[in-house]
């Protein structure tokens, strides 16, 4: 029931009387039961955690009444298995943290919970949000709703396959070179990074601080806005929190695009050899839909992806470095194959390097600071091509994707779905932002969401 | 088990094409921080950092040559600002 219900439509059921959040939970906990041993969306389930606290709920409204009630009350979400929950082990998706508990709930957690959410479980990752699809883990890597051969894309792995699996309406990923929009954009279904320090990060484990932002993957844009004004804030525990003002993200989602400047980036990746013909068809079509809205269609010219690309791993060599040294010096082989080679790199980053990729990421910023004078957004590529197949998705370098750019600079972006390709796989662009402009990047979004028709996609077909 | 680590002196990687110079700076970092890796897992280690070091590169290059070298940072981010 809770697949087919979003979650505006969920609260309003709930408050009516014409559900039970039991019943949505029981819903959420069966589909899980008939579908995740192909799936591996979850590393951890909390099946009796889930149906006593939706008992709860259910009582609370019935006592209290449910008019005053926070607006996820009773409604199951997920996280990605490096946020915190109280009591239970974060593993990382990794043999190193397997006997970790943690002791409180991460800030993000706690706003869903103060929220009135059930958080059901917890869900696959690659490798502390680094390595990749990887088979010599404590838990197989979670597949691809859309086509069990094929990856969901990571790292938020997990969040993306489990939303589009119908197990749940919103879940928590983590960004840090693309980990949210890229299982969004592969699973087919929404992921929004927002600007760096809008979304709290206390009590996930790190990757790299400098880059790693938290945020929602949903199944709708609505979803994702109901998902970001429960989490935005600030969190004094978490260094890189902004102290902004919060937007109202559900209020001006359907104003349309009309008279909107939108820039185009379609040069920034319509030669590369990775860029599939049917993609480039898609985005053009994306194009041409807010076009007809009225938005004025402007070409942009974004920060060079390969200069951004180099300072975020650069970056990120030297500060997952430093968080792991300790470990890689004690236990190198209980990583796995791909997470090691990536993290011992760090030992060769000099701090002239690292400065200097600090220094360089101003300056990209600054840069992409600029073409907002040009234009209100920018529609762009996330992915290039649809989801590679497990047999032939190798490492992250060599994914289609473009999506670091925005963890170097910190400004918000967005994965939207605009349709399946021809092999039934999801495809989508990407709307980008000025700093904390998240309601605007969900406005644009929602209109290419009703555009596309993806508003009315069934959910993949798991039966058979 | 075998490694590349420092500990057992220099490491000897054939066949991958990489810069064996740069390589062998790899090896001594890594010896450096006491990090061993499995030989077996090395194949992976030097396509990362062929990738990496191009990446080094190309920023150490841009900021040397470019005028950038007068800009400055911080290294705490905040309010998306850097």
């Amino acid at each position: 029931m809770s697949r087919e219900l979003s979650i505006s439509e969920m609260a309003r059921a709930l408050r009516s009387g014409a559900v039970k959040s039991e019943q949505l939970v029981r819903a959420a906990l069966d589909r899980i039961n008939a579908c995740d041993t192909r799936i591996h969306a979850f590393t951890q389930l909390n099946r009796e955690y889930a149906l006593n606290e939706a008992r709860a709920c259910d009582l609370r409204r019935r006592e209290q009444g449910a008019d005053n009630l926070p607006v996820l009350h009773g409604i199951p979400v997920a996280v990605k298995d490096i946020y915190d929950l109280a009591g239970q082990p974060t593993t990382c998706h990794s043999k190193l943290r397997l006997d970790h508990i943690a002791e409180q709930d991460a800030g993000s957690v706690q706003r869903l919970k103060d929220a009135g959410a059930i958080v059901l479980g917890k869900l696959a990752t690659h490798e502390f949000a680094l390595g990749g699809p990887s088979f010599d883990l404590p838990f197989p890597p979670a597949r691809n709703p859309w086509s069990l051969r094929h990856i969901p894309g990571g790292s938020s792995s997990g969040s993306g396959a489990a939303v589009a699996a119908g197990y749940t309406r919103l879940a928590l990923g983590s960004c840090t070179g693309g980990s949210i929009r890229i299982p969004a954009a592969w699973c087919g279904v929404v992921g929004l990074k927002p600007t760096y320090g809008r979304v709290s990060r206390h009590g996930v484990f790190p990757l790299a601080w400098t880059l790693d932002h938290c945020g929602p993957l949903a199944r709708s844009v609505e979803d994702t806005a109901i998902g970001l004004q429960v989490l935005a804030g600030h969190d004094p525990r978490d260094p890189g929190s902004a102290d902004e003002p919060v937007d109202d993200y559900c209020s001006t989602l359907d104003i349309g695009v009309r008279g909107l400047r939108i820039g185009v980036a379609r040069s920034r990746f319509q030669h590369l050899a990775q860029t599939s013909a049917e993609f480039l068809r898609g985005f053009d079509r994306a194009s041409q839909w807010l076009a007809q809205e009225q938005a004025n269609m402007v070409e942009v010219c974004l920060p060079d992806d390969e200069e951004c690309v180099a300072v975020g791993r650069v970056i990120l060599a030297a500060e997952s470095f430093a968080l792991h040294a300790k470990d890689l010096r004690s236990r190198p082989l209980d990583y796995g194959h791909i997470t090691l080679s990536r993290l011992v790199q760090g030992a060769a980053v000099s701090s002239e390097d690292y400065l200097n990729a600090l220094r360089l990421r101003r300056e990209l910023a600054a840069r992409m600071d600029t073409v907002f004078e040009r234009c209100d957004v920018v529609l762009t590529a996330v992915t290039l091509d649809t989801a590679p197949a497990f047999t032939s998705a190798g490492t992250v370098h060599g994914w289609p994707a473009q999506a670091y750019a925005f963890n170097v600079t910190g400004h918000p972006a967005i994965s939207v779905p605009i349709g399946l390709s021809s092999q039934g796989l999801p495809m989508a662009v990407q709307i980008v932002g000025r700093y904390f402009d998240e309601a605007l990047v969900l406005r644009v979004a929602r209109a290419i969401e009703k555009l596309s028709g993806w508003e009315a996609q069934p959910l993949p077909d798991l039966e058979s | 088990m075998p490694t590349s680590s420092g500990c057992n002196g220099r490491a000897h990687i054939v066949g991958h094409g990489g810069d064996q110079q740069s390589l062998q700076g790899l090896m001594d970092a890594l010896a450096e921080q006491r990090i061993v890796v499995p030989l077996d897992r090395m194949d992976l280690v030097l396509h990362e950092f062929t990738v990496l070091q191009r990446q080094r590169a190309l920023i150490n290059g841009i900021v040397e040559s470019d005028g950038l070298s007068g800009i400055h940072t911080v290294i705490s981010r905040s309010r998306g600002a850097l």
